[in-house]
């Protein structure tokens, strides 16, 4: 179930119908709701991979289990193996047999040795990257004895599986969502009103930004090899607001359904496109992702703590197998790659953490260096995504040696210029509100609250209006797909 | 919690729904009785159907003719806008429906409530029967579909009304012509077999069960036949050309319902008009090029030689 679809418009009302007014008196009962209603969510686009979430669901809360007792650590360690094996096992199996099969195969014939193999026509689980890693962070926090494991089977199917955020994250760590399942949620009316107003936010991002860019992304990409150098910038300008307006809008949407329930779940994006350095975007870029891979992995090599050569080492590990995590393509290696090389530099010289706090905060605008420092930043970003959103690296190349010839500097000119004129528009509307609203946790949160109310409400509607007018058919979210 | 919920209802829901009703309401009323759906008055003769009439016949070629044909339209709605299409402009004196095989198969239903209800139903809202409409949105049951039919309508009606045009019938049915992928489709390199796989097109066996079907898509086959009657406007049937290798599991019904039902409709039959198949897009639809020869053949040699004049096409049939 899409969140911009008509289904989860009823769905929504139904559950939290049911929630606060059948459910309310019993937390077994409001628990055992968010997963009947998380399966439903998920049963909707495909109901035979529900047996894939029971089935780590139950290996992983029998882990726990058996974790909970076992002082071994040689068995401790095997425990912990299994659920990582079995996870990984499927991650692996889904997303990416066909990948290896393919490239032993080239890499064979490379040297002159022809095998067979067969690739299977394998349908990838919406979202199986994203749960995975959630319930692999329960394993391996129970293991670090981080946190005690859960005897409510009801309470831990409800984390695995809770509907807003199962399908495309934030990936949440079981010490921070967990608990939440433990406690009686009240209803909490400040609560509920901020996460309509970053639904709200959420579906506008998706369908209006993420939506028109991708359409004329789409084109331009599509059809590279007809266009001009300053054309396919526009197209990767228009691919880089895309893939943050549907990400970043399926954040806000879950956090603000989250919060419809009583639930906290952690801040997924901080206004990336704003970062004066590298270090500083992946510290607000997919932030649950980010900062998973540094506690599960990143620290467990040993982080920057070593040498120049293990700090460079480690730093292509975190990166590369970040860009593996989106998809079984080179070209999503070469991304992370890249961001890896522009990462580097900051940390070999201590200068990655010297932009902490948000660009100018309590000022109306950045100085100039600030400026210059974004504008760097979101170039190489937006460089990066090219490789990101092209199909194979033959594709990237093209699209890149084509920009960097002497139509750069010819007039963009392509079938949809009409609508990119418009979605240019309303792209440069977002960013001053981003800009704006660069200081909360989303860019509407605070903007409007002390206007009068028929101010107030006349932006809402405005934002609504907006959402009907500019969005188109309901088009899937990006990250469904990694 | 009472209070966030009387707001969301209050604040939200009902002053919105409140907008969007009146505003559907005015601006589907203001296209429907104003007049913005006039053709020139050079113009004679409309043709209407589905995609393969769209791909086949290019009126910048023939004289005096309009093609309104637009993908996946289904009768009813083809019936709709002829029926505007005559009241609003009395020079039309002969209106081309596409009869082919495909109108009469039971999936045709798609075509009426199916998945192509939001494509239909946005192009001829303002014209349209209205309780037909929520008859073909309670059959579609899809509700994601409906809304997307009932937005896309809002948003075609506003669109117009905002931009100031003055003919919703150029807007919307002229300049749209579809399917543009077919139309730019270029088969001259590829291997026969690439884009012409099969011989026959089987619809299957139910297509024989026409009354329990697609009765629904004939019944306003037969509307059109009584509207025009009554308006004294010609009514012709027509068959766009298709690849020569190209045969139909139901052509025998097909054919029957025409000699039973449509006998006194004359019948432009160019299924087995020869074209080479560079000219086709697929198995159904003629390309770009395809449709510039084939109505420049129609321009030259039907149009001028009378046999679009019905009752010597009847006496030539016979």
């Amino acid at each position: 179930m899409l969140f911009n679809s008509i289904d989860f418009a009823i769905f929504l009302p139904i559950v939290f119908i049911l929630y606060w007014f059948v459910t309310n008196n019993s937390l077994k009962l409001q628990n055992f709701l968010i997963v009947a209603a998380s399966y439903l969510f998920y049963g909707w686009w495909d109901w035979r991979f529900l047996a894939l979430i029971l089935f780590s669901t139950l290996v992983d809360y029998t882990i726990g289990q058996q974790l909970r007792n076992e002082e071994n650590k040689l068995k401790r360690k095997t425990l912990l193996w299994i659920s990582i094996l079995v996870n990984l096992g499927f991650l692996g199996f889904f997303k990416y047999y066909n990948f290896f099969l393919d490239n032993f195969i080239s890499a064979f014939s490379f040297f002159g040795q022809e095998i067979q193999g067969n690739s299977l026509n394998i349908i990838l689980p919406v979202g199986i990257s994203f749960y995975t890693f959630q319930t692999l962070s329960y394993t391996i926090d129970v293991y670090k004895r981080k946190l005690e494991p859960t005897k409510d089977f009801i309470a831990f199917s409800a984390f695995v599986s809770f509907f807003p955020q199962l399908v495309a994250g934030p990936i949440e760590r079981a010490t921070h969502l967990l608990p939440q399942f433990y406690h009686k949620r009240t209803f909490d009316y400040s609560k509920a009103v901020d996460g309509m107003r970053q639904i709200l936010w959420g579906l506008f991002k998706k369908m209006v930004i993420a939506d028109n860019c991708a359409e004329c992304a789409n084109q331009i990409f599509n059809n590279s090899a007809d266009m001009n150098g300053s054309t396919l910038v526009l197209g990767a300008l228009f691919f880089t607001f895309q893939i943050y307006g549907d990400f970043s809008g399926y954040s806000d949407i879950a956090i603000g359904t989250s919060r419809l329930f009583g639930f906290d779940l952690m801040q997924n994006f901080k206004f990336p496109y704003f970062s004066r350095d590298i270090a500083e975007f992946w510290r607000r870029w997919h932030i649950s992702l980010s900062t998973w891979f540094r506690d599960y992995l990143y620290i467990p090599l040993g982080g920057s703590r070593g040498g120049t050569l293990m700090k460079v080492r480690n730093t292509f590990i975190i990166f590369i197998v970040s860009g593996f995590w989106h998809g079984a393509n080179w070209t999503f290696i070469v991304w992370g790659a890249l961001n890896a090389i522009y990462f580097l530099p900051l940390l070999l010289t201590n200068n990655n953490r010297n932009n902490i706090a948000t660009v100018a905060q309590g000022k109306l605008l950045p100085t100039l260096k600030e400026l210059a420092h974004m504008l760097l930043t979101f170039g190489l970003t937006v460089f990066a995504w090219i490789f990101f959103r092209a199909e194979n690296m033959g594709h990237a190349y093209s699209y890149i040696s084509e920009i960097f010839s002497f139509s750069l500097f010819e007039i963009p000119k392509f079938a949809g210029m009409g609508m990119a004129t418009i979605t240019i528009i309303l792209v440069g509307l977002f960013v001053l509100i981003e800009w704006k609203g660069r200081e909360g946790q989303y860019a509407i949160s605070h903007l409007g609250i002390k206007w009068s109310p028929p101010l107030r409400y006349a932006m809402y509607y405005a934002i609504i209006i907006a959402i009907f007018w500019f969005g188109g058919k309901e088009q899937e979210f990006l990250y469904f797909q990694f | 919690m009472k209070l966030f919920i009387i707001k969301i209802i209050f604040a939200g829901v009902i002053p919105l729904s409140l907008v969007f009703t009146i505003s559907y309401l005015w601006s589907t009323n203001i296209i429907e009785k104003g007049s913005y759906f006039s053709i020139p008055n050079e113009i004679h003769s409309v043709i209407l159907g589905h995609s393969h009439s769209a791909c086949a016949f290019n009126d910048s070629i023939i004289d005096g003719f309009y093609n309104l044909s637009q993908n996946t339209e289904g009768y009813p709605y083809t019936y709709f806008k002829a029926q505007k299409i005559i009241e609003d402009n009395k020079h039309v004196k002969n209106i081309f429906i596409e009869y082919t095989n495909n109108q009469i198969t039971p999936w045709a239903s798609n075509r009426i409530y199916g998945i192509y209800l939001d494509i239909n139903v946005p192009r001829i809202f303002p014209v349209a029967d209205k309780k037909f409409i929520l008859k073909s949105f309670y059959k579609s049951g899809n509700i994601s579909d409906i809304t997307n039919a009932i937005i896309k309508s809002y948003k075609s009606n506003l669109e117009f009304i905002i931009s100031g045009k003055r003919n919703y019938l150029e807007e919307f049915w002229h300049n749209n012509i579809t399917p543009q992928h077919v139309f730019s489709a270029d088969t001259s390199h590829m291997p026969l077999d690439f884009y012409f796989k099969s011989s026959e097109i089987n619809f299957g066996k139910n297509f024989i069960d026409i009354y329990s079907v697609h009765r629904e898509n004939l019944i306003y086959l037969f509307k059109m036949k009584a509207l025009c009657k009554k308006h004294k406007v010609n009514l012709f049937l027509i068959r766009s050309p298709l690849p020569q290798h190209v045969s139909f599991s139901n052509e025998s019904t097909f054919i029957n319902i025409k000699e039973t039902f449509f006998s006194d409709i004359a019948f432009l039959d160019f299924k087995d008009y020869p074209m080479n198949l560079c000219f086709f897009a697929d198995n159904q639809h003629l390309n770009r090029k395809g449709g510039i020869e084939f109505s420049h053949f129609f321009n030259d040699s039907i149009v001028p030689n009378g046999l679009i004049d019905k009752s010597s096409l009847l006496k030539k049939a016979k």
